[in-house]
């Protein structure tokens, strides 16, 4: 459930204002279209997001999404945007105005926010969810930070001493988010497997007559056992986990999320 | 193309050359081109200016497209910069000591290429590099999103054919992003390397490759590959050589269609430090608008084909599908010669652990850590026509419900398991055949006696903390406590690769078994009572029952002259508890029996190992309040006349009994006598003893 907190809002709306003012005073433009020279780059260039640096865009179950987590993953889904634009509507995300400009309907940099945010959301979700059920996961972006710092250090303290590690012998941030979400969710899904009963034979048969319903030359049963067994754990797990995002209770900051602008 | 003055090109090479010299102390024996650094930025560019400058930069890459570059050159493409439904297809080539190099400039986002449903001759890519060598590719993002169109798709194509298809050299691409890129057959994926053409064609062969710290995420088919088309050509010789110098390193590959990082037709490539998850069956895709996407059957994570002097180290792999077959993280797939897989790390991959297809010879497993990998296929799974097989100091660790068998034999080669640890947390089999050999493994858990291993450890392996592989870097709940018994258990390997998983030099003292090789140092045992009866004298040990005395047989001996009744002879201290307790015994009494006392408290209460003739059996007795109780047995040919090696050792509640050096039995008591002398006893028989010690 996504709900606005009206107190929160009012309390961001008035510090707002006093950050405008000193901004104004400072001479720096903060509204409308910044200098040509920072346009001519990338979408991080042409966002503009609120001065406070421990903003919080929105609460998952009280677990922050902040503003500093939002700026790193907001560009990680851009190709998914311009690929949407252009198959739905036939946009051209090559052009210079792309992001701020309206198509089909739609403002590309507004989707963009909406899809960063829900992503953001699924997070921490899962996060918390993963921490109720005893799986070791940093929750928030600080947390997620050290962790992944902490990593690398381990990584080049054991390579120095001429140990061994496996894997990359230093993560991305990028790589080591995708590392920790797949293994977060892997945990899940073993836990969800303990914690329930896994696909009964009858389920994984009519699970295989219906997935080789109209083959003329269909699998065993037994060759494609394993795989029915993965996806009934995949679907179990997808079932369950927009089950959780149903019941968490969301706080979006429109404040800030409106702030975070072109 | 528009190039600096000629006028003043020389007097920047002469610059650079002594700037060089004076850096170096010597001029370096491969002049590099000082080449041309050319800029494209896809906002404030423009395809009309020079590109030479950041300040007059091109704007599409379809401009780069146009130019052919030359030793030395750089093209820069700004952070940031969106090129959409465009794609680089470089041309020219660099020289040794000078490639051309693509990169980003300024700071941001890496430069991203969506080349959507583009295509060139029916394929798209965001990258190729044709007939061409001497490049390097760093720094980009490239996608293609999700496209309706069938066809061909690549990351990076680097493609040999056509009319200049040949010998290439040197092709580096380094931390790029790849994803959400899907084609629609097996030639197609992140980055492919591929020979192509019909068998009349020229061949391609590759020589310096290196694929560096690049993410591939969300692709189909193959995450990283080489290919060349001569396993279909006759014509063409390079079936198994089209590559050389193959470096993949340091790549995360995750959700994958068809296989992680596949290697062919290499020569001596090294694949280390990558990580790949989620292979097989495993986009992100949506099939409304995907339709294509080929069946997928058979897949692994890391692995080569057609290949001599791989080695696959540091790699971790989880996650692999089992779909239809397969699904292993590793894989000695048909004509792999000569490999290694060392010190990976693979967990949760459905089909089990190791591959071994026909046609295979002469590799290597050792070293690798499987925790809780599944086990469709079973831990290994070596198929018909496979070759030599080595199998030393791994680590299988199962404790969900894997119940598959966690070795295997093909019908053709020698499969050696040594020094390996099975930990069979369910009820898993072994395999036993002519075609494998095992030696000095450490089975725990079910089943644990029936492989075949004359120098077998059942006991449990005391790891420090198994299952808790969770600190990615590391896999350190696997080294064993001091009071493991797999320390200085093992048997020595020649060749071995120098060190353990963990880094520790090879051998510290005798062998361990498993893939830690301790490093403390180990509590000596003490001898704490012996006697070979050379002093004539055996008046510290107390008999019962029969007629003692000592005799010459080869040296003097305890001997037992009465076959009637019960005959016992004790020594030692009632405190004793834990101890290892051999002699040397030989029953003279056919069908007779004979075997070892320890914890004896008195007639009533103590344990026996013992021979017996009846059955061809190694037995274990408990005796406790005046009742007998036959508590374990293992079959054993005894042999009247002759000498055995006897050797028990009681440890807490745990009692594991030997024969010629070799584990028969191990029983663990609920209640345990818990201390005692030592002794021999038999019943109905005679037999000596000779050469008796204690240790603890």
């Amino acid at each position: 459930m996504i709900q606005t907190n009206r107190k929160k809002n009012y309390l961001f709306f008035v510090g707002g204002i006093l950050v405008l003012l000193v901004l104004v005073l400072l001479g720096v433009r903060w509204f409308g279209q910044p200098p040509a020279s920072v346009i001519s780059d990338g979408i991080m260039e042409q966002t503009q997001f609120p001065q406070d640096a421990d903003a919080v865009v929105a609460t998952v179950d009280g677990a922050p999404v902040t503003l500093e987590e939002f700026k790193v993953r907001l560009p990680k889904h851009r190709a998914e945007i311009m690929t949407y634009f252009q198959q739905t509507y036939g946009c051209d995300p090559g052009g210079t105005d792309f992001w701020s400009t309206p198509c089909g309907g739609e403002a590309p940099f507004a989707r963009l926010k909406a899809v960063t945010l829900r992503l953001l959301i699924e997070d921490r979700v899962r996060e918390l969810a993963a921490d109720r059920a005893g799986i070791p996961v940093a929750i928030g972006y600080d947390a997620f930070l050290k962790e992944w710092e902490a990593e690398n250090r381990t990584r080049a303290d054991r390579l120095a001493a001429g140990q061994v590690i496996y894997g990359p012998r230093e993560y991305s941030e990028p790589a080591y988010y995708r590392y920790v979400v797949s293994s977060t969710i892997l945990g899940l899904k073993q836990w969800l497997l303990e914690h329930d009963r896994p696909p009964t034979e009858e389920q994984l048969r009519q699970a295989y007559a219906d997935s080789v319903s109209g083959q003329s030359a269909p699998p065993a049963f037994e060759a494609v056992r394993d795989a029915l067994a993965q996806q009934w754990s995949e679907e179990r797990y997808e079932s369950w986990f927009k089950a959780q995002l149903e019941q968490a209770e969301i706080e979006v900051n429109q404040q800030v999320y409106e702030g975070i602008m072109l | 193309m528009k190039r600096r003055s000629k006028a003043i090109l020389p007097l920047v090479i002469l610059v650079s050359l002594l700037l060089t010299s004076l850096v170096s102390g010597a001029v370096s024996p491969i002049a590099r081109a000082a080449g041309t650094t050319y800029y494209v930025d896809s906002v404030l560019g423009n395809d009309s200016s020079a590109g030479t400058s950041e300040a007059s930069a091109w704007k599409t890459l379809t401009k780069v497209n146009t130019m052919s570059f030359t030793p030395g050159d750089r093209i820069l493409l700004k952070a940031g910069s969106v090129w959409s439904d465009q794609y680089l297809d470089l041309k020219g080539s660099g020289a040794e000591g000078s490639p051309i190099v693509v990169d980003q400039y300024g700071s941001g986002s890496k430069p991203l290429i969506h080349f959507g449903n583009t295509s060139v001759n029916g394929e798209g890519f965001g990258v190729r590099l044709r007939n061409v060598s001497y490049w390097e590719i760093n720094n980009l993002e490239i996608t293609s999103g999700q496209q309706p169109t069938d066809m061909r798709r690549h990351g990076v194509l680097v493609v040999g054919e056509g009319a200049d298809a040949g010998s290439f050299r040197h092709i580096h691409i380094k931390n790029l992003s790849i994803h959400d890129i899907f084609g629609t057959d097996r030639r197609t994926g992140g980055i492919n390397f591929h020979a192509r053409g019909t068998n009349t064609a020229l061949e391609s062969t590759w020589d310096g490759i290196l694929i560096e710290n690049n993410t591939i995420i969300n692709v189909a088919d193959t995450g990283i590959q080489t290919m060349t088309d001569a396993f279909s050509n006759n014509a063409w010789t390079h079936k198994s050589d089209a590559f050389k110098n193959v470096v993949i390193r340091g790549n995360y590959v995750e959700k994958i269609h068809r296989d992680g990082i596949l290697v062919r037709a290499g020569v001596s490539p090294l694949i280390e430090y990558n990580t790949t998850n989620a292979i097989g069956n495993a986009c992100d895709v949506n099939t409304g608008v995907v339709s294509y996407l080929d069946h997928i059957a058979v897949v692994a994570a890391q692995w080569a084909y057609y290949t001599t002097g791989a080695v696959f180290q540091y790699n971790e792999a989880f996650d692999t599908r089992k779909l239809e077959g397969d699904g292993q993280p590793w894989d000695f797939d048909v004509q792999v010669k000569g490999s290694v897989y060392q010190y990976n790390y693979s967990h949760n991959n459905q089909g089990g652990t190791l591959l071994v297809m026909n046609d295979t010879d002469e590799n290597i497993f050792r070293y690798n850590i499987s925790q809780n990998d599944l086990d469709a296929n079973g831990a290994f799974h070596l198929t018909s026509g496979g070759g030599n097989l080595y199998i030393y100091n791994n680590i299988i660790y199962r404790s969900g419900t894997q119940n598959r068998a966690l070795t295997h034999a093909s019908n053709t080669g020698m499969a050696y398991y040594k020094n390996n640890i099975f930990y069979n947390g369910a009820s898993g089999q072994y395999t036993n055949s002519p075609r494998m050999t095992y030696d000095h493994n450490s089975f725990y858990g079910l089943n644990s006696s029936v492989a075949n291993d004359p120098y077998k450890i059942v006991g449990d392996p005391k790891f420090v903390s198994p299952n808790t592989a969770t600190g990615r870097a590391t896999a350190d709940g696997y080294k064993l406590l001091p009071t493991s018994p797999l320390i200085d258990a093992g048997v020595m390997v020649a060749a071995n690769g120098g060190k353990d998983f963990f880094g520790n030099p090879l051998y510290n003292g005798a062998p361990d078994i498993g893939a830690f090789e301790y490093q403390g140092t180990i509590p000596q045992p003490v001898t704490i009572f012996s006697d070979d009866f050379e002093d004539n004298d055996f008046s510290d040990w107390t008999v019962s029952g029969g007629s003692w005395n000592l005799t010459t047989d080869g040296s003097l001996a305890l001997s037992q002259n009465t076959a009637s009744g019960e005959a016992i002879a004790y020594t030692g201290n009632a405190s004793w508890d834990d101890y290892t307790y051999s002699a040397r015994i030989k029953l003279l009494t056919a069908s007779g029996n004979v075997g070892l006392l320890f914890r004896y408290m008195d007639n009533s209460n103590y344990y026996t190992l013992r021979l017996n003739d009846s059955g061809d059996k190694l037995e274990l007795y408990k005796k406790s309040g005046g009742a007998m109780t036959l508590v374990s047995s293992a079959g054993y040919a005894v042999t009247p006349g002759q000498w055995a090696a006897m050797k028990v050792t009681v440890s807490g509640n745990v009692i594991t009994g030997y024969v010629d050096g070799v584990q028969l039995l191990q029983w663990t008591d609920a209640s345990p006598l818990p201390a005692g002398k030592i002794g021999i006893r038999m019943h109905t028989s005679a037999a000596r003893m000779d050469d008796v010690k204690v240790v603890q």
